[in-house]
């Protein structure tokens, strides 16, 4: 099959069943995705090539042998270069942690790991998390393969690229307000922010425990499926995991969504967006209607508060976490870390604490205005990925409000897929958003959504 | 510690220097003070009289639960 590397985590593991295709194919066709490709598009700090070759052969002596591991067994994936591998490089993509290598493996690499999966790298990610697209840092920044003059966007900026490039079948990204499903919308991907406390962050490096998320980016929202039914579960050794059963993510996502009530929240990026992003959004409420959904238009609070609340929290914790290497090393961080972390050096006590009580306000308010919806459909970006040349701003969060940073203030899960593509040949992606812990119901909306729109489904040329 | 969004660059280096903060060069203290003002902007949109009760220190979850951390 010519285009291995580019079938979806949903099919491969079908056919991984069906002893139609073995781990160790898969993996190579994502090596040789990445040993042609990835000169280019920088998607890999580390390429666990050696490793994803052995633990393929294992995968494919155990399902010869009918000891299924689970869904994801001898499936090829990829890391964010935060999260811990025992003995393996987690550089967070900076000059400070060039080599550390941990000795334990994070929460969502081990539950990965024990059930089969095949780890090929640890994917580019903006420094800690916050801090690009650098050129000062040890590594370059990854680029976006539908046009590489332009950002994959970030902070999961590998991971989105890597996903999209076909040298992954899944990777994992963090998503503080708005790091996976920005990547996500820019790559033309699905990416999955989950309910705050359903995935574990424990052996992530944290920039801001308040909101820091774990998740999947795909190719498809049912890819994204099959990964949280292996992510989700207690961890008590994070202290915000959520002791709440896990349900099965994959039995409902072929259930029609007629008579789904889906909020249109159009005065976050009404008047803002770009003509694409408009566009997107009108063509996501025809196939939803066409799906049987009831499309209502809700009015939700300013967008700016959201964005303000979260920056502060941000810029504050992020700020605590480094204080005492950029006071001891700041020449070890690139120069927009500096200047982004340092910020939270001029936040007061009080404000950073009123900050947090008034997320608490704001998601009430969120959560009031949804109570009528199942979902609520919004923007996910302000237009299709910027280029390299527009983005050498110190404090990209000075401009327009974060569209992403709302479900990130309420801990609710929220989903980008594809909404269309702009006349550039760029992706744009949507935003839908669902009630906490019902994370079922986006996957189910915006797999749906994907079956309606086979259109959607290219990929870039490279 | 308060905001003053009218404090000039000297200024902004004394408070700097306060906060333990070291900046290396002339241009990266220019472009903090840039960053500095801008923060001001977020900050004036917090409400300026939150109520007394609501507890920071939960993780309040839309279905009702909260997480303490």
């Amino acid at each position: 099959m010519s285009d291995l590397h580019l079938t979806s985590l949903a099919e491969a593991a079908r056919l991984l069943r069906l002893g139609s295709v073995s781990s160790a194919e898969l993996t190579e066709a994502c090596l040789k995705q990445m040993a042609t490709h990835d000169d280019q598009l920088n998607a890999y700090i580390t390429v666990t090539a050696d490793r994803a070759r052995e633990a393929a052969a294992e995968a494919d002596r155990e399902i010869a042998a009918g000891q299924w591991r689970g869904l994801l067994h001898g499936i090829p994936v990829a890391l964010k270069d935060i999260y811990d591998t025992a003995g393996i490089l987690t550089s967070c993509h900076s000059k400070l942690f060039e080599n550390r290598v941990p000795q334990s493996d994070s929460d969502a690499w081990a539950r990965l790991s024990a059930g089969g999966a095949v780890l090929l790298g640890k994917t580019a990610t903006h420094e800690f998390a916050t801090g690009g697209p650098s050129f000062d840092l040890p590594w370059p920044p990854a680029r976006n393969p539908w046009n590489p003059d332009h950002i994959p966007a970030g902070s999961s900026s590998g991971s989105g690229a890597a996903v999209a490039a076909g040298m992954a079948y899944m990777a994992m990204g963090s998503d503080t307000g708005g790091s996976i499903r920005g990547p996500a919308g820019v790559n033309g991907i699905s990416g999955l922010k989950p309910t705050y406390g359903r995935l574990s962050r424990r052996g992530i490096f944290p920039l801001s425990w308040t909101q820091d998320h774990a998740g999947p980016l795909a190719r498809t929202t049912e890819d994204c499926a099959f990964a949280m039914q292996v992510l989700a579960g207690h961890d008590p050794r994070d202290p915000a995991s959520a002791n709440v059963p896990v349900p099965d993510y994959l039995s409902g996502l072929n259930a029609p969504i007629e008579g789904l009530k889906v909020g249109l929240c159009s005065n976050w990026f009404e008047g803002e967006a770009d003509a694409s992003v408009e566009k997107a959004i009108g063509d996501t409420v025809a196939t939803l209607k066409d799906l049987g959904a009831e499309i209502v238009p809700v009015e939700m609070p300013p967008l700016a508060d959201f964005h303000a609340c979260g920056r502060l929290i941000i810029l504050s914790e992020a700020f605590s976490v480094h204080r005492q290497w950029l006071a001891r090393q700041p020449e070890m961080y690139g120069e927009f870390f500096r200047l982004r972390t340092r910020l939270g050096a001029f936040i007061g006590a009080d404000q950073y604490l009123d900050a947090l009580r008034w997320r608490r306000v704001l998601a009430a308010q969120m959560v009031e205005v949804m109570a009528g919806c199942d979902l609520l459909l919004t923007a996910n970006q302000y237009g299709p990925a910027e280029s390299f040349e527009n983005s050498k701003h110190d404090y990209h969060f000075f401009g327009k409000p974060s569209l992403t940073m709302p479900a990130n203030i309420s801990g609710q899960p929220a989903l980008t897929i594809r909404g269309g593509m702009a006349e550039s040949g760029l992706p744009v992606g949507v935003q839908l958003i669902g009630h906490a812990f019902r994370d079922a119901d986006v996957l189910r909306a915006g797999h749906q959504f994907e079956l309606a729109r086979p259109d959607l489904s290219t990929w870039p040329s490279l | 510690m308060s905001s003053d969004s009218a404090m000039d660059l000297m200024g902004f280096a004394t408070l700097a220097a306060q906060r333990g903060l070291t900046i290396e060069s002339e241009n990266m203290l220019t472009r903090l003070y840039a960053g500095y003002c801008s923060l001001q902007v977020l900050l004036a949109r917090m409400p300026a009289n939150p109520e007394p009760a609501t507890d920071p220190s939960l993780i309040f979850l839309p279905d009702g639960s909260e997480i303490r951390r």
